[in-house]
């Protein structure tokens, strides 16, 4: 694996991950009397978000094995792992249950909250770990943040 | 149900297109690691969730708009 095919596979699933959850609220709140299909959109967004972190730990292993990976150009490596905010996830879930009428409540908004705090705390960690193997490529990312503004 | 067709047909398109765009993601693993990695098998049944979604979106787009041109053939 080459560290463009991380960087093609971490933008692409970031981007599929939020999709599918914008995807699965549109459905619920659209296809009331079948909440299969909500069901079906929330396991496909778990799926995503498992794939999704099994990629990132397998290219803070690589990197730890010692297998060499080419790595160019370090800078769009770190915009592509730059994480989104787990609290616009949220407000755009609960935008969605929102729009559907009868839906919102203080189980189902407890239940949201669950799990994206569970979804932070393990992308967490999987951050943790990669600013402890790629410091260079964090700096970077700030150096150039800084240099933009 | 709170859809009419033209949004049902939207969010069809939207799971086709998803689908569709994350095709190649298990193609590249599949190839850099073999069938036999772990994260393959994750990738299919991501690819195949995904694949469900669009074709049960697929049936109950298809199933609104028979019975809507039923209600329609009826009045």
């Amino acid at each position: 694996m080459t560290e463009s095919d991380f960087e093609y596979l971490i933008r692409t699933l970031s981007e599929a991950r939020s999709r599918a959850t914008e995807l699965t609220v549109a459905v619920r709140s659209r296809t009331g009397t079948d909440p299969r299909l909500a069901d079906l959109g929330n396991c496909a967004v778990s799926n995503i978000e498992k794939l999704l972190r099994e990629v990132r730990v397998l290219a803070v292993d690589q990197t730890q094995s010692g297998t060499p990976v080419p790595a160019p150009d370090p800078a769009p490596r770190a915009a592509a792992v730059r994480s989104e905010h787990w609290l616009q996830y949220l407000i755009d879930e609960l935008v969605g249950y929102l729009r559907a009428p009868g839906e919102v409540s203080f189980e189902t908004v407890e239940r949201l909250l669950q799990q994206r705090k569970q979804a932070f705390l393990e992308d967490l960690e999987t951050a943790r770990r990669m600013y402890r193997t790629y410091p260079h490529l964090f700096a970077a990312e700030i150096s150039r943040k800084a240099g933009a503004s | 149900m709170h859809a009419n067709q033209s949004e049902l047909n939207e969010l069809t398109r939207k799971a086709n297109e998803l689908m569709s765009d994350t095709e190649d993601v298990a193609r590249l693993l599949k190839a850099r690691l073999g069938a036999e990695h772990e994260i393959v098998r994750s990738a299919n049944d991501m690819h195949e969730s995904l694949e469900v979604l669009a074709h049960e979106l697929r049936s109950f787009c298809n199933s609104a708009n028979h019975n809507g041109t039923e209600i329609s053939e009826d009045t």
